[in-house]
């Protein structure tokens, strides 16, 4: 596969997707340059800062290129993308399994916008911290759904497109995992609470 | 507060904005380059032996029947052997790439060869043929050319490729030839254009699939620039504004694309969504074509707006206006604006 951008492209997704899978390398660069970052900063929300983000972002579109032939244009290309970034993640925790792992406080650190005084950076950065050490504990369906609906504001019809399921399933996810969350949470204060008492 | 706590942590990951770097970016794109035996659909483990084997047999079976032909028909020199056009034709359609080596296929030296004279793949009339073949040249038997048709059914199109005029490329022994000689233009592109110019007002997706075709398969044509034009403004019509800009950004580059950057310019400032830019973009544009045929639009929309965030700023371009096109098509909604701004600073 060669990413060398070449000069004459389509210029519509459709037209790039047909391109890329009859061999195209040039189109296929440049659906990458268009949504790597999407895909990378879904990618980041839906399994956090890890250190293998990298290795899945990669493996994203690589089942993408794989993938390709089969698209016939039905959904966008994004969707058929994010589709795909959304099983690859799956796959991803799935592996992984629900485990607390802490994260390194400079990759949290880069997920902070704006120019926030350092107190509030280290507060943000715990936050952040936090809820991903959370949504580790849940099972991955529910937390795909719950950072699809809840984190990126989709509505439950748009999840449920990506997922491939009813918009009552991803309901129930969404409200599963929140609960679950909550409980975690409250778990965390009893347990703060006893080691102060 | 567990609720409360909760929806302070989702907004804090919700106002988080993830960014790829450049060096992880262009790391990844590396990689993804040199990956392609990982990128690529791979067939059982058992079955490329087989396949190989099966090659095998087929590519001797056609080598001894072509030579049992040659020799049963010779009566005197050795005839000339072409390569076969069918399989490259199939294989380096412009879809599938554009640089030379990705567009050789591992089947192209075991593609059997085409004695010469045997029917060829239609190809436009008075296109030349890319090896010279002397008119007297015998016919061949049908059986050295029915390999031929199989091999070009193994390569055959995805389903949803267009279909292409055969053509005759150079001979892929010889790539100094094969740089030298131009890329000749399809003969029907201007008839092309012409059906996806009348799609345009009938069916826009269908016109912009061909308009892209077009410019893809043929960049160098008189047409490839008007194509990339249309496909600009389609994609603007249909609110596709980053189709319209890529479209309008490989412009300049296409062989008389230069001849039309004023109505690209155009096109760029209807692009712009904001009105600052807009505004700045259509001084732009009319300072840099103050002869314009779309002056007087161009103006129309400037004085608009303007006045809609300073009606002072756009008193003069309003004035302008009804001076220089009293009858304008925008003439009674600008005095409208006139008449408003007149208000507004009285």
């Amino acid at each position: 596969m060669k990413l060398a951008v070449r000069r004459w492209l389509p210029t519509s997704d459709v037209d790039l997707a047909i391109a890329a899978a009859a061999g195209d390398a040039g189109a296929f660069a440049e659906i990458y340059t268009r949504y790597a970052d999407r895909v990378f900063a879904r990618l980041t929300h839906l399994i956090g800062p890890s250190q293998d983000r990298e290795d899945v972002f990669q493996q994203v579109f690589l089942e993408l290129h794989r993938a390709l032939p089969r698209f016939r244009g039905d959904a966008s290309l994004s969707t058929f993308l994010y589709r795909i970034t959304i099983n690859v993640a799956y796959d991803h925790l799935r592996r992984r399994g629900r485990r607390a792992g802490e994260h390194d406080p400079a990759a949290l650190d880069v997920l902070i916008t704006g120019d926030p005084t350092p107190e509030d950076r280290t507060r943000r950065r715990e936050e952040l911290s936090q809820i991903f050490r959370l949504l580790e504990q849940i099972k991955p369906k529910k937390r795909i759904a719950f950072v699809l609906v809840a984190v990126e504001g989709m509505s439950l019809g748009e999840a449920a497109e990506l997922l491939g399921a009813q918009a009552d399933a991803v309901k129930q996810r969404v409200l599963h995992a929140r609960r679950e969350l909550l409980a975690l949470m409250d778990r965390g204060e009893r347990r703060a609470d006893r080691r102060l008492a | 507060m567990s609720e409360a706590r909760l929806d302070q942590l989702i907004a804090a990951l919700a106002g988080t904005a993830p960014a790829l770097d450049d060096l992880t970016r262009a790391r990844i794109a590396a990689n993804l380059e040199t990956a392609p035996a990982a990128a690529a659909p791979r067939p059982p483990a058992s079955h490329p032996r087989w396949w190989i084997g099966g090659a095998a047999v087929v590519a001797a079976a056609g080598a001894l029947a072509l030579g049992l032909t040659w020799r049963g028909g010779a009566t005197g020199p050795a005839r000339r052997v072409e390569a076969s056009t069918a399989a490259p034709a199939v294989i380096a359609r412009p879809l599938a790439s554009c640089d030379a080596e990705s567009a050789v296929s591992p089947e192209q030296p075991t593609a059997p060869p085409r004695v010469a004279g045997a029917t060829p793949p239609a190809h436009p009339p008075g296109a030349p043929a890319a090896t010279a073949t002397p008119p007297t040249r015998p016919r061949a038997s049908r059986a050295a050319a029915r390999p031929r048709v199989a091999s070009a059914a193994v390569v055959a199109p995805a389903p949803h490729a267009a279909p292409e005029p055969a053509q005759h490329p150079p001979a892929d022994d010889d790539p100094a030839a094969a740089a030298a000689t131009p890329e000749p233009a399809p003969p029907d592109i201007a008839a092309r254009y012409a059906t996806a110019e009348r799609l345009m007002t009938t069916d826009p997706a269908a016109a912009r699939a061909a308009l892209n075709a077009l410019v893809i398969e043929a960049p160098r044509a008189p047409e490839a620039a008007e194509a990339m034009l249309d496909i600009a403004q389609l994609a603007t019509r249909a609110g596709d504004l980053h189709a319209a800009r890529a479209a309008l950004d490989q412009l300049p580059a296409l062989p008389g694309g230069p001849a039309l950057a004023r109505p690209a310019a155009y096109l760029r400032c209807v692009l712009e969504q904001d009105p600052m830019p807009l505004a700045g973009c259509l001084m732009s544009f009319r300072a840099a074509y103050p002869q314009s045929p779309n002056d007087a639009e161009v103006l129309a929309r400037l004085a608009t707006v303007v006045a809609n965030t300073d009606c002072q700023a756009a008193r003069p371009l309003l004035s302008e206006y009804h001076q220089r096109y009293p009858t304008g098509p925008s003439a009674a909604t600008l005095q409208t604006w006139s008449a408003t701004c007149a208000r507004n600073t009285h």
